[in-house]
C-alpha cells in the first residue's frame, strides 16, 4: 500500500481532536482534551508545534477567532481540518484497521487473565 | 477565588515571552498562556499557577516560535499569491503606459548592450598573451627605455645563471621578407628566434616537433593559415622554399596563432641563419631578449643580481652610475601596464584605453540607471493611489518595497535578455568598428553570463531601491483623500540626476570631438616628407644588381618622378645604433638609422638644411671594413641638437657611430619616422648600396593606373622572382593610426549612444511633467497665456538643468582631455571651437527633445484638461 500521507502518532492525535472540536479547536482546548480525556500529560508548546506542522502540511487551516476577557483580550487561532487532513486521517485509520484485521484472532481471545 | 482582584500572570515571564516570540504568533500563544494560567489558578491556586506559567513560557521557546528573518509558513503561502498579483500589476502598468515602458526598456537595453560589447572588448584586451603556459615566468630584459637589448645579453645570462634561468630566447622581428615557392614569389612576416622559442612560448604544433624544429640551420616553421594559403594544404613538412634567396625546409606547422597573441608571424626561422646576429656584442642591438625563470626564483632578487652581473660585464666601475637592467613581465607587455618602451612590437595595446573603455561602459550604464530612477519616481502620482489602497488593505511597507524592487528586477532582466540577444547580433558590426575580431564565445561563456546576472541584480537594486523606498512611504490618508501633490524630494533628486546624466553626456561629447580633432591633425600634419603618391615595394638581388637599368627604364615614363632604394621605409624605422656623446664607452645615445641611396632624399621630398647630398658625394658604409674610412652620414636636426649644433655648425663635425669616426656631411630637416605620439628622435642616414631592402617610387598624380601597370611590367622583366606587392606610403601611414582612428570611431558611437539614452530619459520626463501639469496649463490658457508662454514655461526648467550640466562638465572635460593630449608630442589644444560646438549641440538636442512635447501640450485645448474634475 502506497503511503501518500505522513502523520506522526502525536500529530494524528492532535488532528483527531481538531476534527472532534469542529470549528472550536485551538491550542489550549486541544491540550485540555488530550490531558483530561486521554489522561496523557502533554506540553502546550508541543501541541502548538504539532498544529503549525499540520498547517504547513496542509492538513489544517487556521483563522484568528474571537477574543475573550479570560484570555486577557487575546484572540484565539481556531484550527479547522482540511479535506487533505481528513484524507490523511482516513488513510491512517484504514491502514490501522487493515493491520488489526491481520492480527490472529486467538491472540486477544483469552481476555486479560 | 475573589472576583474583584484577578490574579495576573508574572510580568517578567510575559516580558520574556514577548522578547523571543515572533510577532505573528504572540497573540494566539499568549492568549493560550493566559487562559491556561486562569485555569491553573482555579485548579491549583495562584502560586502554582504562576510557577506553571513560567514553565510554559520557557517551554514555548522553540525554533518555530522564535523571532526570525523569514516569518512562519502561514505568511509564505499568502506571499505566493501576492507575488502573483505583483507581477500582474507590473505587467498591466507596463502595458498601460506603453511609451514609458518602451523608453525604460530600450534605454536599459541599449545601455546594457553597450556595456556588454565594451566589456567583451576589454576582456579580449586583458586576455592578450595569457594563453602561454609559462606566462608568469617569462620576462623581457630592458633598460627601462627601449624594448630591445644587445644580442650579447641573453647568451651571457644563460651561461652564467644556469640554475635561475630555464631558457633564454632572443627574437628579431624582421617584418615582411621575400619568399619563393618554386616560381611563386610573395612576402610574409618572419621572426628570427633562438632555439628555445617553442619551449618558452606556447605555440602548439600541428605537425613536426616543437623541441627540435629550429635546431638545424635553414629550418622554417610555418603557421597553418600560411601553409593553407601558400601550399593549399597543411601537410607541408620537409617542403622546400626560399627565404631572401636562401633555401629553407619546413620542419614544423603551427596551429593557428591565437588572435590575442602579441607575437604575430607567419614564419619562424633560426636566429643563427642571419650572419650579422652571430657576433655577440654590446653594440649589436635590435633584439627582444626573453628569459624564463626557473621555478621558485624570485623576480626581484634575480633582477638585482642580473643588473649587478651585467654591469660588471659592461665594466662599469662600481662607484659610477650603473646601467639599468630591468625585467618586464611578458604577460604585461601588450597593455604596457608595467612600462612603456621605445622600439616596441608594432602591435600593442594600452592599459589606459582599457580603463577609458571601462569608464565609458560604466558611465553609459549609469545614465541608463538614472533614466530608470527618474521615470519611476516621476510616475509616483500614478502609482500613489495603488500604494494607498494596498496599505489600507494591509500591506506592510516592506511588502511594497519588495513589490517595486520586483518590478525593477522584471524590467532590468527583461532588458538584459534583449541586450544579450542584441549583443550577439551586433558583434560583427562592433568588430568592424573596433578593429578586433571577437567571437560570441567571449559573450556566451559561463563566467561572463554569471557576471551579467550579478550585474542585473546590482542594477535592479541600484535603480529600483530609491523608487521603491519613495513610493512605499506615501501616507494612504493623504493619497486617497485626493490632495496628494507628489513628492518634492523626488523632484529635487530628479533634477540632480538629470544634471549628472547630461554632464556625463557633455563630457563624452567633448572628449569625442577632441579625439577626432587630434587625429585629423596628425593625419594632415606635415611629416617632413611626402607620403602622397609614393609607393614602396620589397627588392631582392635581381633588382639590386640591375637597379640602374630599372631606374633608367622607369624614368623614361614622364609620370614617374623618381626612384630610390633604402634599407627601410621612413614610417616605422626600428633599427638603431649607438652614437658616441662623450669620451668613454658608456657615453652613447641610441640613434635610429636607415641606409639610403643617393636619390632617396629627393624622392621622399625631404629638405637638406646644410651640407651636400649623397648625389654630390657618397662614401659607402661597409661594416666589416675596418680601414680608416669616412663614410657619408646625414643627420637630422634632432641629432644636431644632441650636440648643441646648429645645422650649419654641424657640417664637418666628427661623429662616432657604427665604429667609425666620420664627419657630418649634411643635416636634414626633422621628419616623422615613427608614430606621432613620439617626439622626433636622433636619426642618421648612411649610404650602403648592398643593404637596400625597399624600393620607393614617386609617381605623378595623373594616370596612376597606367603608371603602375608600366612599373609592374618593367619590374617583372628585370626581376621575375620578385613578388608584385607594393603599397602606397599614405596607406601605410593610415594603418599606423588605425588604432587611434578606430578608437575615435568607438568613442563617437558610444558617446552618441549615451546622449541618445539621456535624451530618451528627458523625453520621458517631460512627457510626465506635461501630463501632471495639464490642468495648470489648461487654467493658464483659459486665463490668457499664449502658446509661446506655455512652451517657455515647460522648457526653461530643463534648459536650466542642461546649462548647469554644461557648466559642470566642460571644465572637467577640458582638464581630462588636456591630460590625454599631453601624451602626444605633436598635438592640438582643446580649444574654444570644441567647447562651442559642444554647447550648441547639447542645447540643440535638448530643444529638439523637449520641443515636441512642450508644443503638443501648449497647443492642447484647455477644455480637455479641465473638463472633468
Amino acid at each position: 500500500m502506497e503511503r501518500r500521507y505522513y502523520l506522526g502518532e502525536f500529530e494524528e492525535t492532535v488532528l483527531l481532536v481538531v476534527a472532534i472540536q469542529h470549528d472550536a479547536a485551538y491550542g489550549l482546548s486541544i491540550t485540555n482534551v488530550i490531558e483530561e480525556e486521554l489522561g496523557r500529560s502533554v506540553n502546550m508548546s508541543s501541541v502548538h508545534t504539532a498544529l503549525y506542522r499540520l498547517e504547513e502540511k496542509g492538513y489544517v487551516r487556521s483563522d484568528l477567532g474571537g477574543a475573550s476577557e479570560k484570555r486577557g483580550g487575546r484572540r484565539k487561532r481556531i484550527f479547522v481540518i482540511t479535506s487533505a487532513g481528513k484524507a490523511a486521517l482516513l488513510e491512517a485509520k484504514t491502514s490501522r484497521q487493515y493491520l488489526w484485521s491481520r492480527v490472529p484472532g486467538f491472540l486477544f481471545e483469552g481476555g486479560s487473565s | 477565588m475573589s472576583n474583584s482582584i484577578k490574579p495576573r500572570p508574572p510580568r517578567l515571564a510575559t516580558k520574556l515571552f514577548f522578547t523571543y516570540c515572533s510577532s505573528d504568533l504572540q497573540e494566539e500563544i499568549h492568549g493560550d498562556l493566559v487562559e491556561r494560567f486562569r485555569d491553573h489558578v482555579e485548579k491549583f491556586g495562584v502560586r502554582k499557577a504562576r510557577k506553571k506559567y513560567w514553565l510554559n513560557v520557557f517551554k514555548f521557546f522553540r525554533w518555530h516560535t522564535l523571532k526570525r528573518r523569514n516569518t512562519s509558513a502561514r505568511f509564505k503561502t499568502q506571499n505566493a499569491a501576492m507575488v502573483k498579483n505583483y507581477f500582474k500589476i507590473a505587467f498591466r502598468n507596463a502595458l498601460k503606459h506603453k511609451v514609458y515602458s518602451a523608453i525604460n526598456l530600450s534605454g536599459l537595453a541599449v545601455g546594457l548592450t553597450s556595456f556588454i560589447l565594451i566589456m567583451i572588448y576589454v576582456q579580449q584586451q586583458l586576455s592578450y598573451d595569457q594563453f602561454h603556459e609559462n606566462k608568469d615566468k617569462i620576462f623581457r630584459i630592458t633598460d627601462g627605455e627601449d624594448a630591445i637589448t644587445a644580442n650579447i645579453v641573453g647568451p651571457l645570462l644563460q651561461r652564467n645563471f644556469d640554475d635561475e634561468i630555464d631558457e633564454s630566447v632572443r627574437v628579431i622581428i624582421m617584418g615582411r621578407q621575400i619568399f619563393n615557392i618554386e616560381e611563386n614569389a610573395f612576402t610574409s612576416n618572419v621572426h628570427h628566434v633562438d632555439v628555445g622559442f617553442f619551449d618558452m612560448f606556447t605555440f602548439p604544433f600541428l605537425r613536426g616537433l616543437e623541441k627540435s624544429a629550429l635546431s638545424q640551420p635553414n629550418s622554417l616553421v610555418i603557421s597553418r593559415k600560411e601553409a593553407l594559403n601558400r601550399f593549399g594544404t597543411d601537410d607541408v613538412l620537409n617542403r622546400p622554399l626560399k627565404l631572401s634567396g636562401r633555401n629553407y625546409t619546413i620542419t614544423g606547422v603551427m596551429q593557428d596563432l591565437p588572435e590575442n597573441s602579441m607575437l604575430q608571424f607567419d614564419y619562424v626561422a633560426p636566429l643563427h641563419d642571419l650572419s650579422w646576429t652571430r657576433r655577440e656584442h654590446w653594440s649589436n642591438r635590435s633584439y627582444h631578449t626573453f628569459i624564463q625563470l626557473a621555478n621558485g626564483i624570485d623576480r626581484n632578487s634575480f633582477e638585482t643580481k642580473m643588473a649587478q652581473f651585467l654591469n660588471v660585464q659592461l665594466e662599469v666601475p662600481a662607484e659610477d652610475e650603473q646601467e639599468p637592467f630591468l625585467l618586464q613581465s611578458f604577460s604585461k607587455i601588450y597593455l604596457q601596464s608595467e612600462m612603456q618602451l621605445s622600439y616596441e612590437f608594432s602591435r600593442i595595446g594600452d592599459i589606459k584605453y582599457v580603463y577609458i573603455f571601462m569608464a565609458v561602459a560604466l558611465l553609459i550604464l549609469l545614465i541608463a540607471c538614472i533614466n530608470y530612477v527618474n521615470l519611476s519616481t516621476s510616475r509616483s502620482l500614478e502609482r500613489a493611489k495603488e500604494v494607498g489602497i494596498r496599505k489600507v488593505v494591509g500591506a506592510h511597507r516592506k511588502q511594497l518595497i519588495y513589490q517595486f524592487l520586483g518590478e525593477s528586477f522584471l524590467f532590468v532582466f527583461g532588458s538584459l535578455m534583449v541586450s544579450i540577444w542584441l549583443s550577439v547580433l551586433l558583434l560583427p558590426y562592433f568588430n568592424e568598428l573596433s578593429g578586433v575580431n571577437l567571437g560570441a564565445d567571449y559573450l556566451l561563456n559561463k563566467e561572463f553570463i554569471l557576471i551579467l546576472l550579478g550585474l542585473g541584480i546590482a542594477i535592479s537594486l541600484l535603480a529600483g531601491f530609491y523608487p521603491a523606498l519613495m513610493l512605499s512611504t506615501f501616507r494612504p490618508v493623504s493619497v486617497l483623500k485626493g490632495n496628494f501633490k507628489g513628492s518634492r524630494a523626488g523632484n529635487g533628486l530628479r533634477r540632480v540626476l538629470v544634471v549628472v546624466q547630461f554632464s556625463i553626456s557633455a563630457f563624452l561629447l567633448v572628449s569625442t570631438l577632441v579625439v577626432n580633432k587630434q587625429l585629423n591633425f596628425i593625419q594632415n600634419k606635415n611629416l617632413g616628407y611626402e607620403r602622397d603618391q609614393v609607393l614602396y615595394f620589397r627588392v631582392n638581388d635581381e633588382v639590386r644588381e640591375n637597379f640602374q637599368t630599372l631606374k633608367s627604364e622607369l624614368l623614361s615614363n614622364p609620370n614617374i618622378e623618381g626612384i630610390a632604394m633604402s634599407s627601410n621605409i621612413p614610417l616605422n624605422v626600428g633599427s638603431a645604433r649607438g652614437i658616441k656623446t662623450g669620451p668613454t664607452d658608456e657615453d652613447y645615445e641610441l640613434v635610429y638609422y636607415i641606409k639610403v641611396d643617393e636619390d632617396f632624399v629627393d624622392v621622399m621630398g625631404m629638405n637638406l638644411l646644410a651640407g651636400v647630398g649623397l648625389k654630390e658625394k657618397a662614401v659607402a658604409l661597409i661594416e666589416s671594413d675596418s680601414i680608416q674610412r669616412m663614410p657619408s652620414i646625414i643627420i637630422n636636426e634632432a641629432t644636431a641638437q644632441l650636440f648643441n649644433w646648429s645645422p650649419q655648425e654641424a657640417i664637418g663635425q666628427m661623429v662616432g657611430v657604427a665604429g667609425y669616426e666620420t664627419p657630418v656631411q649634411a643635416v636634414v630637416e626633422d621628419f616623422h619616422f615613427m608614430s606621432m605620439q613620439r617626439k622626433i628622435e636622433p636619426f642618421i642616414m648612411f649610404y650602403e648600396p648592398d643593404d637596400y631592402y625597399y624600393g620607393l617610387v614617386k609617381i605623378g598624380a595623373v594616370n596612376v593606373k597606367e603608371t603602375i601597370d608600366f612599373m609592374e611590367d618593367k619590374l617583372a622583366s628585370i626581376a621575375p622572382s620578385l613578388p608584385l606587392e607594393y603599397q602606397f606610403l599614405d596607406d601605410r601611414f593610415e594603418n599606423m593610426y588605425r588604432f587611434e582612428s578606430r578608437l575615435s570611431n568607438v568613442f563617437l558611437t558610444f558617446a552618441t549612444i549615451a546622449i541618445i539614452i539621456a535624451c530618451l530619459g528627458m523625453f520621458g520626463l517631460i512627457s510626465f511633467m506635461a501630463l501632471n501639469r495639464a490642468k495648470e496649463i489648461g487654467i493658464r490658457k483659459v486665463l490668457g497665456a499664449s502658446i509661446s508662454n506655455v512652451i517657455v514655461l515647460l522648457s526653461t526648467d530643463f534648459l536650466k538643468l542642461v546649462v548647469l550640466s554644461l557648466l559642470l562638465a566642460l571644465p572637467i572635460a577640458y582638464y581630462v582631455m588636456s591630460d590625454w593630449l599631453s601624451d602626444y608630442m605633436y598635438r592640438i589644444s582643446v580649444g574654444f571651437d570644441v567647447m562651442i560646438i559642444s554647447i550648441v549641440t547639447a542645447l540643440l538636442i535638448t530643444c529638439l527633445t523637449i520641443g515636441y512635447q512642450s508644443i503638443k501640450t501648449a497647443m492642447m485645448n484647455p477644455t480637455k484638461a479641465l473638463r472633468n474634475e
